[in-house]
Formats: structure tokens, C-alpha cells, sequence
């Protein structure tokens, strides 16, 4: 590699990162506000769960948050998720590559007061049921909050995907055609390890 | 720009874009993006950005000047772009106009990775497209020692990106492994066309590995120094290894030498390169992709049918591999200027 080379790699390189580094976000963007809450029975005590978006959409993410009367402190959550079709599902990637049964509460990053799952979508349009499982000093509650999910937003799966995948479903024929030309030279190269 | 120039560039910019892929999958499991213009998504776009302007240089380069015999040239109207680079390109075209539509998706949907989001798959297909770009314009500068480590390099980065661009299973058959196999029998097909000689066959085993600790380092660690720098704490449930990096095919080092192993065997025996690439494809493809089988979300669910697709497929793109590099080899070595 020539010395200009070198030269002109490490100018791309720095450029790269200055421009990196200019763009980067200064801080972060401030927590979505909580819009709505229901109140969940557990026994003789409350649960308060909190949505930052309300009504909910299929495949629409949001924050939801959860806090016992009393607060979380000293106590444990855990939560299981029923879908419309009685699957027990996981909520937010994090949960998912965990692959347990069941979510254990963790708490809200932008609020260790509460509990919350951050950036969750529910997948599918119906009544969800998220039951709850709460241990503390006064002993273990359990309660369940049955919640209404609509469509699902934007244009359908169906034209989705058409768009996603229309440059490789065009580039598919190109390449077998401009493939096949290449069949005379091919022939002469097929016998040769170094021809 | 002339292509020797453009193909560090290519490699650079690809670099970059792994990084920032696999920094940006940390991100989303540990921390959660509030915005879609955060620094992993900013350093993924600024690779392929390096990536889709290096590669209309060197078209428009290769246009004024003319190319020479031993380029590689696909006339677009009144332009000569070197395939190598027309591949890149349109590739990074393909990057940038679904990065416009992942960002519409995302004010739609939030930032939670749905199972079926059309935009990321087109952003996959994209990268990996790029990537493919990338290996076949160092493959021009194979009669040097340092291109020859830049195509190993590129060879360790396609492979990788197809360890996350396919995933997920269409009609039952799992995609990932016939992108993990298929990527890893392509590109022992490109080493095995490009005709180095048997002890650089394994030459993108050993970029691999560094790719692979760098990729375990890196997204954890960058991950950790946002979140300190904008204020924002990693989840109670944060995974915090590399998840991107553990995906990656590790048993790739191994089977690439072993396919090497095969290749010089058959040479010496004087079987023909198309028997012999079909033979090292079918068993190296479904070697890589044994390990998702084992551990990946298709484990413990394996029927007949994707294992003989594997092998297919793997076969086939190995003996493709093998071609695409016979044919930009031919007529003669000193293709890089």
C-alpha cells in the first residue's frame, strides 16, 4: 500500500469520526410522558399501571410503567403476558433473549421509583391479559389487568413487505440474466484450477 | 479514485458500518434508542455514506479516464462502473433509501425490533449487498500481500453480516442458516476462484477471529460510554456480552482451514474446480450454520428439509463463489492499478 494510500485512509478515517463526533446527540431526549393509568385489584392492595401512549396499537411501542402501593422497594414483580390467541409472550427484546416464562419486573431506567418495561410493542390486535405477581413483606398478591389493543398502524403488512423487498425481487432476474450471458466465458474458466 | 484507492476505501467504510451495526443492536437490548439519530445509528450511516461515495467516484472516475483491459466494466447508459463498485453502490443506494424509510417506520411503530419489520430487512439486504460490493473490488487487489489481507478482511466482514442480515424463519425454513451457510460457502468459493495459493485460503478464518473480537469488545464497551455520556442508564435486564458478536459463526476459522484442507487435496488429485467447490460447499455451508442449529432459535426444531436446503444451497453458492472469482481473475493477474 502506497504511502498515498495510507494518507488518504487515515484522512477518511479522522473525517469519518469528526463527523461522528459533531453529530452525536448531546444528551439524551427527555422521558415520554405517562397519558393514561388503570388501577389493578391485588388482594387488599393496588397496583397502578401507566401507559406513555393510550389507546394502544398492535406493533406500536410504548413505555408502561408499574407501581405497587407502597412502593417497589423490598418488593419483587413478576409479570406474565397473555396474548388475544392465550400465548404467553414476551414484551421488549431484552425479555425476549432472557427466554424465561415469565418477565421480572425490572425497573424503570429513567425512574428506579417504579418498575417498567421501556419500548415494548404488543404484537397483536385483542384483549391482552397482563397478570401480575407481587411479593413483599405483607406476603404475595397477585391481580390482572385485561387490556384492549386496536389495529395495527400504517399501511398493510402485505404492501409493507412488497416495498421492503421490491429492489431484490427486481434484482433477482437482472442478475440471472446478466448470469447466464456470462455462460461462454464460464465454460472456458469451468475445466482450469488457474485459468 | 482510482479502484486500488476505492477498495481501501470500500473496506474502511464497511468497517464502520459493522461496527456501528452491532454497536446499535447492543443499544436497542440494553438501553433502548429515544431517537433514531443516535451515535450507533450516526457511525452505521457515515460507513455506508463512505461506502456510496467512494463507489460514484470511482465510477465517475473510471468513466472520464476510460478503463483499462483488465478492469471488469458494466456500461450503465453513459457510464463505466467497475462491477465491483456498481455492486457497492447500489447497494448503498439501497442502504440509504431504506434508512429514509426505517426512519418513517420507527415514527410509526417506536423503536421496539418487531419480527416483521420490512424496513431493517431491506437494511440487511442492503448491508449485505454492500458487503459482496466490498470482497469482489479487494479481490482486484489479490496480487498484493496487503490486498490479499484486505480481501480476507472483506471475506470476515460478509460473512459476519450475514450472521445478522437473514433471520427468522419464511414458510418454515429457517433463512438464517441458509444465509449463514450459503455466506460462509461463497466466500470460501471467492478465496478458493481468487487462486492465492493454499496458505491464504485461510486467511479470512484468521481476519474472522479479529472481527470477532472486536465486535465482542467493542458494542459493550461503546454501549456503557454513551449511556455515562448522555445520561441514560443500561436496563436491569441488560445482556451487556456482545449480543451481536455471540451470534456470530466461530466455528467459521476452523472450517475454512479444513476447506482449504479439501481444496489443495482435490487440486493435487486433479479433480475439477466445479466438482470440487460443490463438494466443499455442501459440507463447509452446513458446518457454519451447525452452530445455529444447536443454539439458535431454530434449535431443537429440525427436520429434513432445511438441512438438505443447506447443503443446496451451499453447494451452489460455493461453486458461484468460485466463478465470480475465475471470472475477475481472467485474463491475467494484475487487475489492481
Amino acid at each position: 500500500m502506497s504511502r498515498r494510500t495510507v494518507r488518504a485512509a487515515f484522512i477518511t478515517a479522522v473525517g469519518a469520526l469528526a463527523l461522528l463526533a459533531a453529530a452525536s446527540p448531546a444528551s439524551a431526549v427527555p422521558p415520554p410522558e405517562l397519558v393514561h393509568s388503570e388501577s389493578v385489584a391485588m388482594g387488599s392492595s393496588t397496583l397502578t399501571t401507566s401507559f406513555t401512549d393510550w389507546p394502544l396499537r398492535a406493533d406500536r411501542s410504548l413505555d408502561f410503567t408499574f407501581e405497587p402501593v407502597g412502593g417497589i422497594e423490598g418488593r419483587t414483580g413478576v409479570l406474565r403476558v397473555v396474548s388475544p390467541r392465550g400465548e404467553s409472550t414476551l414484551l421488549g427484546i431484552a425479555a425476549r433473549l432472557a427466554g424465561e416464562d415469565e418477565m421480572k419486573l425490572p425497573r424503570r431506567p429513567r425512574d428506579y421509583s417504579v418498575w417498567g418495561l421501556d419500548a415494548v410493542a404488543l404484537p397483536e390486535e385483542g384483549t391482552w391479559r397482563f397478570e401480575f405477581t407481587v411479593a413483599g413483606p405483607e406476603g404475595t398478591s397477585t391481580g390482572v389487568l385485561a387490556l384492549p389493543v386496536g389495529s395495527r398502524p400504517g399501511p398493510s403488512a402485505a404492501l409493507s413487505w412488497t416495498v421492503g423487498l421490491l429492489p431484490w425481487i427486481l434484482a433477482v432476474p437482472v442478475v440471472a440474466y446478466l448470469w447466464t450471458r456470462s455462460k461462454p466465458k464460464r465454460r472456458r474458466i469451468d475445466s482450469d484450477w488457474s485459468g | 479514485m482510482t479502484v486500488t484507492r476505492g477498495a481501501w476505501s470500500l473496506l474502511l467504510g464497511m468497517t464502520l458500518l459493522w461496527l456501528g451495526v452491532a454497536w446499535d443492536g447492543q443499544w436497542h437490548v440494553d438501553v433502548g434508542p429515544d431517537t433514531f439519530f443516535t451515535a450507533p445509528h450516526l457511525m452505521f450511516y457515515a460507513g455506508s455514506g463512505l461506502i456510496g461515495l467512494t463507489s460514484l467516484a470511482v465510477v465517475l472516475t473510471t468513466t472520464r479516464r476510460g478503463a483499462s483491459d483488465s478492469d471488469r466494466i458494466v456500461r450503465v447508459g453513459p457510464f463505466q462502473a467497475p462491477i465491483a463498485f456498481l455492486v457497492s453502490g447500489l447497494g448503498a443506494a439501497g442502504h440509504l433509501l431504506y434508512g429514509a424509510t426505517d426512519l418513517w417506520w420507527h415514527t410509526v411503530y417506536g423503536f421496539d425490533i418487531l419480527a416483521l419489520t420490512p424496513s431493517h430487512i431491506g437494511l440487511q439486504l442492503a448491508m449485505q449487498t454492500e458487503s459482496g460490493g466490498v470482497v469482489l473490488a479487494l479481490l482486484a487487489l489479490r496480487a498484493h500481500r496487503a490486498g490479499r489481507w484486505g480481501l480476507a478482511g472483506a471475506g470476515a466482514l460478509f460473512l459476519a453480516s450475514a450472521s445478522i442480515s437473514f433471520d427468522g424463519q419464511i414458510f418454515g425454513i429457517p433463512v438464517s442458516l441458509l444465509g449463514m451457510g450459503g455466506a460462509a460457502a461463497w466466500t470460501v468459493g471467492i478465496v478458493a476462484g481468487a487462486d492465492l495459493g493454499r496458505w491464504w485460503m485461510i486467511g479470512p478464518g484468521a481476519a474472522f477471529l479479529l472481527l470477532l473480537g472486536a465486535t465482542m469488545v467493542f458494542p459493550p464497551y461503546a454501549t456503557q460510554i454513551y449511556a455515562d455520556a448522555i445520561d441514560l442508564r443500561l436496563r436491569d435486564n441488560a445482556v451487556e456480552l456482545s449480543i451481536v458478536g455471540a451470534a456470530m459463526p466461530f466455528l467459521f476459522p476452523l472450517i475454512i482451514a479444513l476447506a482449504a484442507g479439501g481444496v489443495w487435496l482435490a487440486r493435487r488429485r486433479k479433480i475439477a474446480p466445479r466438482r470440487a467447490m460443490l463438494a466443499v460447499g455442501a459440507v463447509a455451508g452446513p458446518a457454519v450454520a451447525l452452530q445455529d442449529m444447536l443454539f439458535g432459535e431454530s434449535a431443537g426444531d429440525m427436520s429434513i428439509l432445511p438441512v438438505v436446503l443447506v447443503v443446496a444451497a451451499s453447494a451452489g453458492l460455493c461453486w458461484f463463489g468460485w466463478q465470480n472469482a475465475a471470472l475477475l481473475r481472467t485474463p491475467q493477474l494484475e487487475v489492481a492499478r
